[in-house]
């Protein structure tokens, strides 16, 4: 037990630094697809420490227990998901833990911040937390279709434990379906694709933050150590959300490939799951945002149940057809 | 330990995982700067230069929804007409389609 305390230790720090890590190398994709220089891939660190050296601000009229504590819990909460997820390898708490608790645990940083927000008193803070709660109604159906389908999927193969990732992700979905279901499983894991933005907040579903709009929304009276918890639980929650995506649809490692065993196939499928990581990072987030614009508020949900959702019933519907077949 | 033979979960693990966790964040929390600003005119909330309101904690928690949703709210304010014959007609409706759900599927 206690060894398994240290591994939590060590994926919560790795967590930190991949996660900020990948913020740089997301905004240098970011900058170079606008034919920018962009900032250094350790500017995410030098945010991270200058927040913290700076004091914080507590507005007046704030619930300042709430205001305070919401950034805590946003940053533990999304920590808390990547012991039940594989990063390639099985999840450390496998048999402890499963989808439908990252699911929820998944929800509880959007609500951190949401209520951080309405704590703040701020009318801006109190619009983005409304928006953010609105796009959390969009995004969380799309969310929930996909973990229904794999695990239906895999029920109707005749496996057990379906919400388990450890079996999610040791049983590919690909290899499950036929080509009808496999089309079908495209079909939500572009849909997934799109939840991956609204999840994390940025374009076009970054409007609860809207800078040109409510001027920063939710975080707008949040500075110091505050804005820095909430900063590394948005980096944290990158690789968090990405992970899931990567189990419920790419689970697949290297080490078969090159007949490896032992650590050495550990390594090489750890290396092989980063670079998922990053191309999950690059399509879910750079170039969804940079090819985009923000959405209006009143377009979100629309968008999100409009798409998305219509995209994975229909593919839910050919992962139905397909089994009977 | 709960299994349902869908999925599992261990309390204890969580609580135990939550609070490693919240020790590590806590302690991140305790490397920043502990002093907070308490002058009165750089705790004013910002309102873009303009006196802010007084009072606005979530007053009107819902707007978003009312928003977001306005043309189903419409579509479903013109549906409640107050005549219970049209509520009696859409429950023998719903229940119809419900039935034939049930016995088609």
């Amino acid at each position: 037990m206690m060894f398994k305390v240290l591994l939590v230790v060590v994926i919560s720090l790795f967590a930190i630094v991949m996660g900020l890590l990948y913020k740089g190398i997301d905004r240098i994709f970011t900058a170079r697809m606008q034919s920018r220089v962009g900032p250094p891939v350790i500017q995410p660190f030098r945010d991270v420490r200058k927040l913290l050296v700076k004091e914080s601000i507590v507005p007046e009229n704030a619930v300042k227990w709430l205001f305070n504590l919401m950034p805590v819990l946003a940053l533990i909460s999304v920590i808390m998901i990547l012991p039940y997820v594989p990063m390639g390898m099985a999840p450390l708490l496998e048999t402890h833990g499963d989808l439908i608790l990252v699911l929820y645990l998944l929800i509880f940083p959007s609500l951190a911040l949401m209520i951080g927000g309405f704590a703040s008193s701020s009318p801006y803070a109190a619009v983005g937390g409304q928006r953010e709660m609105v796009k959390m109604m969009g995004y969380e159906f799309p969310l929930v279709m996909a973990a229904i389908s794999v695990a239906w999927l895999l029920r109707s193969s005749g496996i057990s434990n379906v919400f388990s990732l450890a079996v999610i992700s040791g049983n590919p979905v690909w290899a499950l379906a036929g080509p009808i279901g496999c089309a079908g499983l495209i079909m939500i894991f572009l849909s997934m694709l799109s939840v991956i933005p609204g999840e994390l907040g940025r374009a076009p579903f970054d409007v609860s933050e809207a800078d040109s709009e409510i001027a920063g929304g939710i975080l707008l009276e949040y500075s110091g150590r505050n804005l820095a918890l909430f900063y590394l639980a948005d980096a944290v929650k990158t690789i968090a959300v990405a992970s899931v995506v990567i189990a419920l649809f790419l689970p697949y490692g290297i080490s078969g490939f090159f007949g490896l065993s032992g650590m050495a196939a550990l390594a090489a499928d750890f290396i092989f799951y980063l670079a998922k990581l990053l191309c999950i990072v690059f399509i879910g987030l750079s170039f969804i945002g940079v090819v985009s614009g923000r959405l209006r508020i009143s377009q979100v949900v629309p968008v999100y149940w409009k798409y998305p959702v219509m995209v994975s019933l229909t593919g839910l519907l050919l992962i139905a057809v397909d089994t009977v077949l | 330990m709960i299994v349902t033979g869908l999925g599992s979960w261990s309390p204890l693990i969580f609580l135990l995982c939550f609070a490693t966790i919240s020790i590590i964040v806590f302690f991140i929390r305790c490397l920043g700067e502990k002093e907070c600003i308490k002058e009165k005119e750089k705790t004013v909330l910002f309102f873009s230069g303009n006196p802010p309101p007084i009072e606005n904690r979530a007053t009107n928690i819902y707007w978003g929804f009312f928003e977001a949703m306005g043309r189903y709210y419409r579509r479903m304010k013109r549906i409640h007409s107050g005549v219970v014959n049209d509520y009696v007609y859409w429950f023998v409706f719903v229940v119809v389609v419900i039935m034939c759900v049930v016995i088609f599927l």
